[in-house]
This record gives structure tokens, sequence and C-alpha cells, in this order.
């Protein structure tokens, strides 16, 4: 394959950033204002006085049986901050801020909403990770969620290439990143990374997304190996069937970096599959 | 009418007109039976070999789910005798250790309990690094594989 190609889609990709609309700004505000564990409710429906669904759309997500108990429904924001807290309803918020970025996913996807739900399943397997191995929870929570965010900018490009990529797969011997990076002479890591600093992430959300799936690193290395983590058993769990399929590498210095056992794998696929069912329901908005 | 077999979830059924399907076997086991006599035939979609502690859910592990899938059937009419049985799914990722082959391990399993019932399977597409979708259609009892897009027949 000629370099000269390669370097033509490289272009291709990266100018494509500037097709993917951004972020909503209120969602933006109101996820920064959730770092103040003292925020008001009435602060957050300030700025969501515009918006009259979101709060509806953030309290289904609160109500699912992964957010609140069998205590009795979340009626309004302030009963949100009082029962699971500024951190979780900022998760939350997160979740929705991406939702129409991740829902536009087609590339990667076979099924509708697919990437939305693979995203969400990283995030909910990456918080429970976290849990495990003494990491922030929510920012692993937070970071999962989008670490795979580059997809969105190369799966508007992967159906050009469907015929290759077909069989440079076939040989059985490339994994999907270093496949991109061959092909498209970019990886979604470098993308989603591009990206979230375009938005103006923290470092650790554009880190995750950049390091992946080489998480050789030393900066946020725990942080890293659990979003790290995540994303594989996400992918053995069979939450996704998008087009990169289980072609990734997988040896055990991730799990064994982070003292993690054989066992605590399996129950990690257990809990976290049950979590994520959980919470799935309330993903979806139906309107009627 | 289409029944869709979710993860950790089993489906049986006697209707002609019904395809019983599952979708994104990673390292999922997706097992198939049916008989052609009774027009009996099921699905099962089994995440994991075993359980960590007390299974919660029969149909997540190969142990409890296959034999539930091999009853269910036989209380519709089947005989074990009559049964086709196909397995896909169980791929598994790239130069994985031992603590992520989870779908070798599913294998496995299934071989073992097979070994000692005296059941072999007639068709399989196992293993490789894709998801796939096992389909069954209850008015032939033909099985296919969907991997990346290309229904295959088993």
């Amino acid at each position: 394959m000629s370099n000269i190609r390669r370097s033509i889609r490289r272009k291709r990709a990266i100018k494509e950033i500037d097709n993917i609309k951004p972020m909503s700004k209120t969602y933006m505000t109101i996820a920064t204002l959730l770092d103040d564990p003292l925020i008001s409710a009435e602060k957050l429906e300030e700025e969501l006085k515009y918006d009259p669904l979101a709060t509806a759309e953030i309290l289904k997500i609160a109500n699912s049986p992964y957010y609140c108990g069998a205590s009795g429904k979340i009626k309004t924001l302030q009963m949100a901050l009082t029962r699971i807290g500024n951190k979780q309803l900022k998760d939350i918020v997160l979740i929705k801020m991406s939702e129409s970025h991740l829902k536009e996913e087609k590339g990667y996807s076979e099924r509708e909403n697919e990437f939305y739900e693979e995203s969400i399943a990283s995030a909910v397997f990456a918080k429970l990770i976290a849990q495990k191995v003494g990491e922030d929870q929510n920012l692993a929570f937070e970071c999962a969620l989008l670490h795979d965010i580059g997809k969105i900018v190369l799966g508007r490009l992967l159906a050009d290439g469907k015929e290759d990529i077909e069989k440079l797969l076939a040989s059985g011997k490339t994994s999907f990143d270093k496949l991109e990076s061959e092909y498209f002479g970019i990886t979604h890591q470098e993308l989603g990374k591009m990206l979230l600093k375009k938005w103006n992430f923290p470092e650790e959300f554009i880190k995750t997304a950049e390091l992946h799936h080489n998480p050789e690193t030393k900066e946020y290395d725990k942080l890293i190996l659990v979003v790290s983590l995540a994303d594989l058993l996400v992918k053995l769990s069979g939450l996704s069937t998008s087009a990169d399929g289980l072609y990734y590498n997988a040896d055990n210095s991730v799990a064994k970096r982070l003292g993690l056992s054989d066992e605590d794998i399996i129950q990690i696929i257990e809990q976290g599959t049950a979590d994520f069912l959980d919470l799935k329901e309330s993903l979806h908005n139906k309107s009627i | 009418m289409i029944q869709i077999v979710k993860i950790s979830d089993l489906k049986v059924s006697d209707r002609s007109e019904d395809i019983i399907v599952t979708y994104a076997l990673g390292s999922c086991l997706g097992l198939a039976i049916y008989d052609p006599v009774a027009k009996v035939g099921g699905m099962l979609h089994a995440m994991l070999p075993k359980p960590s502690g007390i299974a919660k859910n029969p149909f997540q592990y190969v142990d409890s789910g296959v034999p539930m899938l091999f009853k269910e059937c036989y209380a519709l009419g089947a005989k074990k005798e009559r049964l086709r049985i196909v397995a896909a799914g169980c791929a598994s990722l790239m130069n994985a250790a031992t603590m992520f082959e989870i779908g070798k391990r599913n294998i496995e399993m299934l071989n073992a309990l097979f070994a000692s019932n005296g059941v072999k399977l007639s068709a399989s597409m196992l293993g490789g690094h894709e998801s796939k979708t096992l389909k069954l259609y209850m008015n032939t009892g033909a099985t296919s594989v969907q991997v990346r897009g290309k229904e295959i027949q088993l």
C-alpha cells in the first residue's frame, strides 16, 4: 500500500474532525458545576431551564436500578443531589452530553445505538474495576465513556476502505488499531485524543483515549489500565458486535499490573453485565 | 416470529413460523438444538463456563444453561437421539493470556458436558476474533451464522 494514499487518508480523517458538531454547552456547564460538592439544585435548574426535556432525561437515568435502589423515586434534581450525590449526577450528565455523538457512529457499529451502549458498558465496567483496585470510580466511568470517541471520526471513513480492510483482517494477524494505522495512517485513539483536546477535556480523558490500547505509560498509569481492561472485558462479554470485533491484543499484563486474578476477571464480567443491564433500560428515550 | 435470545438467556419453540436468533456472540457460546421430527428447537446464549459463586441466572453459564436447553426441548417433545446440535461463538482476543480465554474455557466446558452425556455437535463455527450472530429457522431446522454481515449456512 502506497505511503501517499495513506497520507491522503490520514489528512482526510483529521479534516473530518471539523465535521463533528461541538458538545452541548449546557451539559458542559452543568458537568463543571457538578464538580462542586456544595452545588445547589437551583443553579442546575437555572442552566437547564431552556431544555425542559433534559431534566426529565437525567432523572430517568438517576431512577434506573443502577443508581437508585428500592428507596423510592427520585423526582427532582435536589433529590438526586441528596440521594446519589454530585459525582454520580455528573456521570449521568456526561452520558447525556455525549449521547448524540455516540449514537451517530455508523462505521464500526452493525446495529443502531450499538456504539452508545458499548461506550456506556465500558464506563460501567471501568467503574467496577476502579472500585476493586482503589482508583477514582467516577473518573474511570467518565474516561471510559469517551475512550473510543475517535471512532465517530474514523467510522465515517471505514466504509470506503471496506474491501481492503476485510483483506487485512482475513490474515488474522493484524489487530484493528494496527490496521487503522496501516490503512488510514491514523488510529481511533489518535483521533479521539485530537477531538477531546479540541473540546477542552481534562488531560486524563485525553490520555485514556490516546493510550487505552497501549497502556505502557507511566502517566495516569492506573486509570488507563482500568479503562483498557474495561474495554477488553466488554469486547469479551459480547456487549458489542462492532466491525473491529475482538481484534485486539490481550496479554495479561493489564490485569496483572492491576493485581487482578482470573477469578476477579470472571466476577467483573458477571457484575459488570448485571450492572449494565440495570442501567440499559433508562438509556433510550421513547417519546411515546 | 423472530425470537431474540439475549445475553444469558434461553428460548425454546415448537412453532414453525419462529426464527430464533442471538446477536453479538463474543466469547459467549451460542448453542442451537433442533428435533426435525417433533419440530421442536431452542437456543442458549451463555456467557461464562461456570459461576464464580452462586449463580443468579443459570442461563448465564454453560454448565447449567446447556442441560436446561436440552430439558426444555425434551419437555416440548424433542428426543435426544434425533437432535441436530449447532454451536457458534467462543471468539477470543488476540494473543490472549489465559485469564482472558473465556471462549476457550466455554468450549472446554461444552465438550466435557457432551462427552459425559454422549452427545455430539453436528456443526459448529467456534473461535476466531469475530463477533457472530446465530440463527435457527424453526420451519426447517436450518441454522446459520452471520459474520461481518455475511450469513453462512451451518
